[in-house]
């Protein structure tokens, strides 16, 4: 039974290999998969949570990070109402791209979008950036910071429920991000649309 | 203490006692019983006695049955150990000929190897190979230990495995001379001897690369013509695509051909092997193909420039690259496409071949799923996959940019024909939108489609729908809309992108054309997700439920479209509201304020003949709606109509609640709403009853014939009205019939809480309670004035002034003889003015008190009526009450003349009746009764009131002997407040009970009105 209240867009994006599909099998089957392949194109997947009493149904882009899948996934932002932004502690250059993959953001998502840093694979012996280093770049850039193991399944859950909360929040305040090609309402107030929109009601 | 326990024993032995002799009882039952049965038992036993006999011989012939069994089990099991050696017996002999025939067949194929090998008759040889490799060759081991002549069979198998060593060498070499010489019939001789050789792998792998060379040939042929095609043939365009579409086609070709080949003689399961090696070809060439395609078509400068442009147009409106016709792009994307399609196809195509023939082969679940991994990863790791990747992306690109582009441009091109409601943006933006999707669709991406539709979506809500936003915002120039000057020149002003201010004409037009634009573009929002979601079951048929989901999240971004455009609509419904309607409406709804709502039957009958307003009102509203019934789409027209019928009937309600109407001033007004109802539900297609929920309850309302048959609509009851009004509206629609029929009172209720003797909250209070009060003789609403009196007379005392106005209206009621009928015209009324003297005192005592004075003029007993004289104190006191309300009231009465005649007049009930209001329902104070001249019949009869009246009441009413002097009697009552005959100040009783007269009838309209405001309660 479909009986949820509000309904979010949660996209994940970074480089190829971060380890975008393992967090999301992690949070939605329970499981770090072995061996599965890059991710071509997207991939989509939903998990129904509860906060509170209420029951919020995430549905999740999982998106591919190789280049050649760009053009798909960019077309997934403008949607989202939140992203998440992965990179591999293990790994200079997936961080090093960051500043790239908020240019892609900026660019085609919503601006009220919830935008949150997540550092994977914490369980390797072999970190390359410290955790100070990341929380400063998302704190310099208005996110949020989490740093994950999809293997040890660490802050995975963490990550989705805090996700959820604050779009909930965000839903009672009318707030949701909502791509507004020149952020202008008719007669300045701001658009009630999104309520109806981007969360169904549904009873 | 002792002795309270030993008492306690004795009571708990007691009851041991008592139950011990009850279980006796029970026991003596039972043991009644048991005696009882012990007769029967008896002659049981008797019975079975006689039988013991015969069991005796039973168990004798059963204990033989039991040996009997024993030695035929024995026996048996026996039988069953001997045909368990004899089994063993056979198997030992089946193996022992098994291995005789393999020797002999030994024996057989070392020496006709040999002689096959000579003959170059390789199929011969290969078979006695064969056998050889079938042989269980452990067993061939054992059984050469086992034997003496070792040697000789040794012999046969080195032989044979040499022989096998020498024709795999030979067969190799065979294959490849026959590769060398294009000879066919030897390729496919030596292809089959292979896996009797045991090189299944080698055969499939030495095969398929003969087969992979000659698809690469092929290839290069095909290549090589796409690419002389002169520019003029009719494929030109999409030549590249023709050439992969070959290449598959030939690649399919080969496999359907060669796979039953492959499955007779090497078995099931090998395809997906000999489907690897073609595959490396195929991504060879594939490849090839898509790089002669990107150099001719100058693919990468093209998705650069267009990168170029995105990036451009959204920093600034730089204008100074060449922008790319999209037109000039559609052959293009066509060929994208159909290329990708074709990719697309065939790896369906191997997918569906490799797993039908593991379906077939491989009954292993295990190995299955192997191979469908394995399958995965070859397509997955493919070069093929990689250009199909690519080949999206470039379509992607292109067809974005397409698509945004087309649509800017139907935009900028904007044309409005005559006599349309909907301009040409509109078809053609979802032509192209639907030309984009199809397109993706023939993709057969799911991911693709997914793409275009979610660009759909962005370019409809914010390229499309601000063009449409941006118009409606430029606002609707108030006035009327004239068509045959609007269509004229908007054509052109609107592909000038700007609207002169002065041209209102056209500013309406536009704003209308916009508004429709958005109501269409919603139907073709919601045809266009029908049509894509039925186009795209078709092509793509097996859709699992996670592509569904996605699919349906990506159509769903289609509805949010709809609630933009659905926005959009409401704000230009609004525009319209504030320019066009609400002012134009207004003047012609506050025209009911000139109207008299207080019709005499004469007036009614002349009204309904002459126009009346609702007429003039519908002409009206006639005029202004048929100037948009045509321009306007229907839906939207009727969102107008509701705006419409929303504002007039706010605004009527508006000036009906500044009206007042008397009964027909309401009969009227209601047929004027229902006439005004029914020519709005004309009009439209909804329901237009809600919206007149309001004004019909209030029309209901003055309608009523009288208005305490509100009740009858009013409450919990069966038949009451699920109200839209609320109880203080209701009120205050009430009020409306009520007021022209005031009581007349020279004080205003504001005028005494400005004094601050009572408070507007106490009057509002009993005002609500009024509404809610059950009470039928009550009325639903009282004057403002009179309540104040009530809680004057009640020192504001909320409750007391509660019970007050019950007992005032009870009492009123019951007693219309006193209270009814105060017309001074009655005869029984001047009679009673002729037989006594009414005199209301002018002035007040120093408390503020107001006095009547009342005497005997003529002491014929024969004259006198009770009912009349008390009817006229009352009227009295009505007198003090017209002006500044006084505290209290004090009686002062003759009694001189009253004799025991006058006493016969008099009745019990009324003068009950009498003191109960006088001292709890009267609106104003009872301070005193002072009774002068007493006399001895007087006495009894107060003798008689007091065993009704209570203390309180008594402790009022004084009487005083005949011989009061005058100066005893202005302590009583100040000689101000006296007539001269009392020794008082003022003028004689015979003139002031002249002057009184005159008060009285100055009262009478107010008696009149009280009478009728009193009535219309119902009882
Ligand atoms: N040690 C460790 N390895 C991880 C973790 N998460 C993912 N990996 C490994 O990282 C590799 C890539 O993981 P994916 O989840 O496929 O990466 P991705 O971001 O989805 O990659 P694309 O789909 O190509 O964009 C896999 O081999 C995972 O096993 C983690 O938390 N710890
Ligand atoms: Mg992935």
């Amino acid at each position: 039974m479909d009986d949820y209240k509000f309904l979010f867009k949660v996209v994940l994006v970074g480089n190829a290999g971060v380890g975008k599909t393992c967090l999301v099998r992690r949070f939605t089957q329970g499981l770090f998969p072995p061996g599965q392949g890059a991710t071509i194109g997207v991939d989509f997947m939903i998990k129904t949570v509860e906060v509170g009493n209420e029951k919020v149904k995430l549905q999740i882009w999982d998106t591919a990070g190789q280049e050649r899948f760009r053009s798909i996934t960019q077309s997934y932002y403008r949607s989202a109402h939140a992203l998440i932004l992965v990179y591999d502690i293990s790994s200079q250059p997936t961080f090093d791209c960051l500043p790239d993959w908020l240019r892609e953001i900026e660019e085609y998502a919503s601006n009220k979008v919830l935008r949150i840093l997540v550092g994977n694979k914490i369980d390797r012996e072999d970190r390359e950036i410290p955790a100070d280093v990341g929380e400063e770049f998302a704190e310099r850039h208005n996110m949020y910071y989490l740093e994950t193991s999809a293997k040890e399944s660490d802050n995975v859950e963490k990550l989705f429920m805090q996700i959820a909360e604050d779009l909930m929040k965000q839903a009672r305040t009318r707030d949701l991000p909502r791509y507004d090609s020149n952020n202008q309402t008719l007669d300045g107030k701001t658009s009630t649309i999104s309520d109806s929109s981007c969360c169904s009601r549904l009873q | 203490m002792t002795e309270s326990k030993y008492a306690e024993l004795q009571k708990s032995y007691q009851q041991e006692l008592k139950k011990l002799e009850k279980e006796e009882d029970a026991l003596v039952d039972e043991l009644n019983n048991m005696l009882n049965h012990k007769v029967f038992l008896e002659d049981k036993i008797k019975g079975f006695a006689k039988l013991i006999p015969t069991l005796k011989v039973i168990k004798h012939e059963a204990q033989d049955l039991v040996n009997t069994i024993n030695n035929i089990s024995e026996s048996s099991e026996k039988i069953s150990g001997n045909i368990r050696s004899l089994d063993n017996a056979r198997n030992r002999v089946d193996e022992c000929q098994a291995r005789v025939s393999d020797l002999i067949d030994l024996e057989i194929c070392s020496q006709g190897v040999q002689t096959a090998i000579l003959d170059s008759d390789y199929e011969k040889g290969a078979a006695h190979v064969h056998r050889f490799l079938s042989m269980d060759q452990s067993l061939l081991k054992r059984t050469a230990n086992d034997m003496d002549s070792t040697s000789s069979m040794l012999k046969s198998v080195r032989t044979l495995q040499d022989a096998a060593s020498q024709l795999r060498a030979i067969v190799t070499h065979k294959f490849t001379e026959a590769v060398n010489a294009e000879d066919l019939v030897s390729i496919e001789r030596f292809f089959k001897i292979f896996p009797l050789l045991g090189l299944h792998e080698e055969g499939i792998k030495e095969f398929c690369s003969y087969l992979r060379s000659k698809v690469a040939v092929t290839a290069e042929k095909n290549l090589k013509s796409a690419l002389n095609t002169p520019a003029s043939d009719k494929r030109h365009t999409v030549v590249y695509a023709d050439t992969l579409t070959l290449l598959y086609e030939g690649l399919a070709r080969v496999t359907d051909k060669q796979q039953p080949l492959i499955e007779t003689y090497y078995g099931p399961g090998r395809l997906l092997a000999a489907i690897s090696i073609l595959q490396k070809e195929c991504d060879v060439q594939t490849k090839r193909v898509l790089l002669e395609w990107g150099k001719t078509r100058q693919i990468n400068k093209k998705i650069q420039m267009i990168n170029e442009l995105s990036r451009l147009s959204s920093s600034s409106s730089f204008n100074k690259i060449d922008r790319i016709e999209p037109k000039d792009l559609d052959i293009l994307i066509v060929e994208i496409t159909l290329m990708h399609f074709r990719i697309e196809l065939y790896i369906r195509f191997i997918h569906r071949k490799i797993m039908l023939d593991a379906e077939v082969g491989v009954p292993n679940q295990e190995d299955r799923n192997k191979i469908v991994k394995s399958l995965e990863q070859l397509i997955k790791n493919s070069d093929l996959s990689q250009c199909k990747h690519e080949l999206l992306s470039h379509y992607l690109r292109l067809e974005q940019y397409y698509m945004e582009e087309s649509v800017a441009k139907a935009v900028a091109m904007d044309s409005l024909e005559t006599g349309q409601q909907i301009s040409s943006m509109v078809d053609d933006t979802f032509f192209i939108i639907r030309k984009c999707i199809r397109r993706s669709i023939s993709t057969g991406s799911l991911d693709g489609i997914c793409v275009i539709i979610n660009n759909a979506c962005r370019v409809l809500e914010s390229d499309f729908s601000e063009v449409l936003r941006g118009r409606l915002r430029q606002g609707y120039p108030s006035g009327y809309l004239d068509l045959t000057q609007a269509y004229n020149v908007l054509q052109s002003s609107i592909q000038q992108g700007r609207l002169q201010s002065s041209d209102t004409e056209q500013s309406r037009m536009a704003f209308i054309v916009a508004l429709n634009n958005s109501d269409n573009s919603t139907e073709y929002v919601e045809a266009l997700c029908d049509n894509v979601l039925k186009e795209i079951e078709q092509a793509l048929p097996n859709l699992n439920d996670n592509d569904r989901g996605k699919l349906e999240s990506c159509l769903s971004g289609l509805s949010s479209v709809t609630i933009n455009l659905k926005d959009i609509i409401d704000y230009g419904i609004q525009q319209l509201r504030s320019s066009a309607i609400k002012p134009r409406i207004n003047p012609w709804v506050d025209q009911f304020l000139n109207m008299n709502h207080h019709l005499t039957d004469d007036e009614l009958s002349a009204y309904e003949a002459g126009e009346s307003f609702v007429q003039t009102l519908i002409m009206n509203l006639e005029t202004l709606l048929s100037s948009f019934k045509d321009v306007l789409t229907s839906s939207n027209y009727d969102l107008l109509t509701q705006v419409l019928t929303a504002e007039v009937t706010q605004r009527l309600e508006k000036v009906i609640m500044k009206s007042t109407f008397n009964r027909l001033g309401g009969l009227v007004l209601d047929k004027e709403v229902r006439s005004l109802a029914g020519y709005i539900t004309a009009t439209t297609s909804w329901s237009v009853r809600d919206k007149f929920a309001r004004l019909t309850q209030i029309a209901t309302v003055l309608n009523l014939e009288q208005v305490s048959e509100i009740y009858d609509y009013w409450g919990s009851h069966d038949g009451a009205l699920t109200w839209r009004l609320t109880p203080t509206e209701l009120r205050g629609v009430i009020a409306l019939r009520l007021e022209k029929m005031s009581l007349d009172f020279n004080f205003t209720a504001s005028e005494i809480i400005k004094e601050g003797k009572t408070t507007q909250a106490s009057v509002t209070e009993l005002k609500k309670w009024l509404f809610t009060n059950t009470e039928k003789f009550v009325p639903v609403t009282i004057q403002d004035e009179l309540i104040v009196l009530f809680l004057l007379s009640c020192d504001n005392d909320i409750e007391l002034a509660k019970k007050t106005i019950k007992v005032y209206y009870k009492i009123r009621r019951e007693c219309p003889d006193i209270f009814d009928n105060r017309s001074l015209e009655r005869a029984e009324l001047q009679k009673a003015f002729k037989t006594m003297r009414f005199v209301t005192i002018p002035v007040r005592t120093v408390n503020n008190d107001a006095v009547v004075y009342i005497s005997l003029r003529d002491v014929n007993t024969s004259n006198f009526e009770m009912l009349p004289s008390m009817k006229l104190s009352f009227m009295l006191m009505d007198t003090h009450q017209y002006g500044n309300p006084p505290d209290g009231i004090i009686f002062l009465v003759d009694m001189e003349g009253f004799t025991a005649m006058h006493l016969t007049k008099l009745r019990p009930d009324p003068i009950n009746k009498y003191f109960i209001y006088l001292s709890e329902g009267l609106p104003m104070k009872f301070k005193a009764m002072y009774l002068l001249n007493s006399n001895y019949f007087l006495e009894k009869l107060l003798g008689i009131i007091k065993m009704f009246l209570n203390q309180e009441v008594m402790k009022k009413i004084q009487v005083f002997q005949p011989g009061l002097s005058l100066d005893e009697l202005a302590e009583i009552i100040p000689k101000q407040c006296l007539p001269k005959e009392l020794g008082g100040e003022l003028e004689g009783q015979e003139e002031l009970s002249d002057k009184t007269l005159q008060l009285l009838r100055n009262r009478e309209k107010f008696w009149e009105v009280e009478e009728e405001l009193r009535k219309s309660v119902k009882c």
